[in-house]
């Protein structure tokens, strides 16, 4: 956790470096409250660096640290294999929703990631059905929503 | 007076107009369940239906539906996470991890008593503050609407948890999101990387939905299991809602102060229902016996924002009936509705039309009671929602959040900018920064920005000296030091 929370303060040190610089060039009166902002948080991350960086120095927190990284229970690559396979469905929906649009795309995720995780017929042909007649008839039809048909059908 | 109340209210029961609030109760539950259709669309797409219809029934059929669609957004926020309308947010904060403990009904119970009666509430006060409405709405200017919101954020402090460093940047960071778009003074867009699609900022339903649902949706992909884990012990959903309804009569007096709470900030135009429910968690938070329970299941956090939520919609009708100014997009819509109708609201109307705004307030008031009876004998059912398995829910609510993002105006860069931020709202969850002081500064950074403007311009950096602006810093620094202090007598007491 720690990796990740100083990995994560690296990130949003840069990203601030960056809206500050963006944000000079505004006018006055569109950077006051940005200016503000991005300067309290980044003395926020860099006392959060510095406090982090304080801890490892010390060498009875290190002690610490490392014993209870070994209590503490690590993901297993079964979790983490998850993790990434969850990520994946997501970025395949967005593009499969960029390219077929809503009608097609929603019921066939829905589909698709039912099956995949070993599910039965009848579970996955209801819940597509449900989400076709979500998508078409309430959303398209009775609400009249112009969903976006996708880049192929455009 | 008598004799318009009596004509106002007694239109309520002709069979015609009863059947007409009735459908339009039952369409506006169903907006408010679908993530991304908020009051406002509602009353959009129910406009074109109402053309030729008797006033009185065209009036009905749009506040009746309006009145209940903030209650159905509470039943998926508590479900599901998936925040139906934007002050849903704050309801999922205690009402999901409640349902993760297998007491969904309890927190639906307690969503649709709460929200229901604050709606009834609000009403009430309505009726009565119309003689005196327009001197109350009219000392509002853009100072006091400053010094609201600067109230709202001090509730910051009250709604972080755990690392104060973490709570600061997840304040600021919200702050920021809030600034990407056209500045309100200048017209100068800032962060948008050239996009036209940013011009007009970053939405409110598209920013929770990545929040809060989309993070807790790939966690349901992860584990594959149902919200309410295996084993969990729960009692039948009817039995557990009655339960929730005696928690709003346990916490009546919080139910209560959130409900003014709510009137208040709808009387004032331009601050709106997701202030409101926002200030009202974080009040129920700074004078909770039990505040440390907060965000993991006190029933509390669903009363409180649900009672001001509601509780709103009375108060934003004042501005909308007495002036004709509008404090929010579905008020505006309505002001819309009364100009196609024929009628002009402003000072005038309450004098040549006041059986007409007693003819509101009855239908505030019914829609509110029949919301809750039609929700109590629906809910039990959406309970089993929790039971199904995580591997067929989790695609349901990805194709779902999509949905919302998209039809909250129609536009797929809200469903791409949903996922990336929801990125965000899910490396914010596993690192323990707070997620809700996000949405807060999210929410209240922009209207700071806008109001702070306005002040200066109009009464220069000395915008602060105003009586009533006065009263509201002195009463933020009450609600921000209440509780240190009393913690810091607290000790002293038992050293």
């Amino acid at each position: 956790m720690k990796k990740k929370d100083f990995l994560f303060y690296i990130i949003l040190f840069i990203g601030l470096a960056v809206a500050f610089i963006t944000t000079l060039g505004y006018p006055p009166r569109a950077r006051l409250f940005p200016i503000i902002v991005i300067s309290l948080c980044g003395i926020f991350v860099l006392w959060g660096l510095v406090k982090m960086l304080i801890a490892r120095n010390k060498a009875s927190s290190l002690k610490e640290n490392r014993q209870k990284d070994e209590k503490a229970p690590k993901p297993g690559e079964g979790h983490q294999r998850q993790f990434f396979f969850a990520f994946a469905w997501i970025g395949a929906f967005v593009l499969l929703l960029w390219l077929v649009g809503f009608v097609i795309s929603l019921p066939l995720v829905v589909f698709a990631y039912i099956k995949t995780h070993e599910e039965g017929w009848r579970w996955a042909i209801i819940s597509t059905t449900i989400m076709f007649l979500l998508v078409y008839v309430v959303f398209a039809m009775l609400l009249k929503i112009p969903l976006y048909e996708g880049l192929l059908f455009q | 007076m008598i004799d318009s109340i009596i004509q106002g209210v007694g239109v309520l029961f002709q069979p015609m107009m009863m059947l007409g609030m009735f459908l339009s109760v039952v369409a506006g539950l169903v907006f408010g369940v679908l993530p991304g259709l908020t009051s406002a669309t509602f009353m959009a797409i129910l406009i074109p239906f109402t053309w030729g219809l008797d006033p009185f029934l065209a009036l009905m059929v749009l506040v009746g539906g309006y009145a209940v669609c903030t209650t159905g957004g509470g039943i998926t926020a508590i479900l599901i996470n998936v925040p139906g309308t934007g002050p849903s947010a704050a309801t999922l904060l205690d009402g999901f991890p409640l349902t993760q403990q297998g007491k969904a009904g309890r927190a639906l119970g307690a969503m649709l008593v709460a929200s229901g009666m604050g709606g009834i509430e609000g009403t009430i006060v309505l009726a009565f503050l119309i003689p005196i409405v327009i001197p109350i709405v009219m000392a509002f200017g853009s100072p006091e609407c400053f010094f609201l919101i600067v109230m709202g954020l001090s509730f910051i402090a009250a709604l972080g948890e755990g690392s104060k460093i973490k709570g600061g940047i997840s304040a600021l960071l919200g702050l920021l999101v809030a600034f990407v778009g056209y500045h309100p003074g200048t017209a100068f867009a800032r962060y948008t990387f050239g996009n036209v699609f940013f011009f007009d900022g970053i939405k409110i339903i598209p920013c929770a939905l990545a929040m809060f649902a989309v993070p807790e949706m790939i966690n349901l992909m992860i584990s594959g299991s149902a919200i309410v884990k295996e084993g969990t012990v729960s009692r039948a959903p009817v039995a557990d809602m009655w339960e929730g309804a005696k928690d709003v009569f346990r916490h009546w007096w919080l139910h209560i102060r959130c409900v003014v709470l709510g009137v208040f900030l709808g009387i004032v135009p331009g601050v709106g229902g997701d202030v409101a429910c926002w200030m009202a968690y974080g009040h129920a938070k700074t004078t909770s016996k039990h505040p440390e329970t907060f965000g993991q299941g006190n029933i509390e956090g669903v009363i409180a924002p649900e009672s001001a939520t509601n509780g709103k919609e009375g108060g934003a009708m004042l501005p909308t009936l007495a002036l004709g100014i509008p404090g929010s997009s579905a008020m505006a819509i309505l002001l819309g509705a009364f100009l196609i109708i024929g009628i002009q609201p402003g000072p005038t109307f309450l004098v040549e039309h006041l059986d007409l705004a007693w003819t509101i307030v009855g239908t505030l008031v019914f829609a509110n009671l029949l919301g809750i009876v039609i929700c109590w004998f629906t809910v039990p059912m959406l309970v089993k929602i929790t039971r199904v398995r995580g591997h067929i829910l989790a695609p349901f609510i990805l194709c779902i959040t999509a949905l919302g993002a998209y039809s909250y105006r129609n536009s797929l860069g809200d469903v791409f900018v949903m996922f990336a931020l929801a990125l965000l709202g899910w490396t914010m969850r596993q690192l323990g920064y707070s997620r809700p002081v996000f949405f807060l500064g999210y929410v209240l950074g922009g209207l700071a920005e806008q109001y702070f403007g306005i002040s200066v311009m109009a009464h220069g950096w000395k915008f602060f000296l105003t009586p009533l602006s006065l009263v509201i810093i002195a009463l933020t620094i009450v609600s921000i030091s209440i509780q240190p202090l009393m913690e810091y007598f607290k000790r002293g007491k038992s050293s």
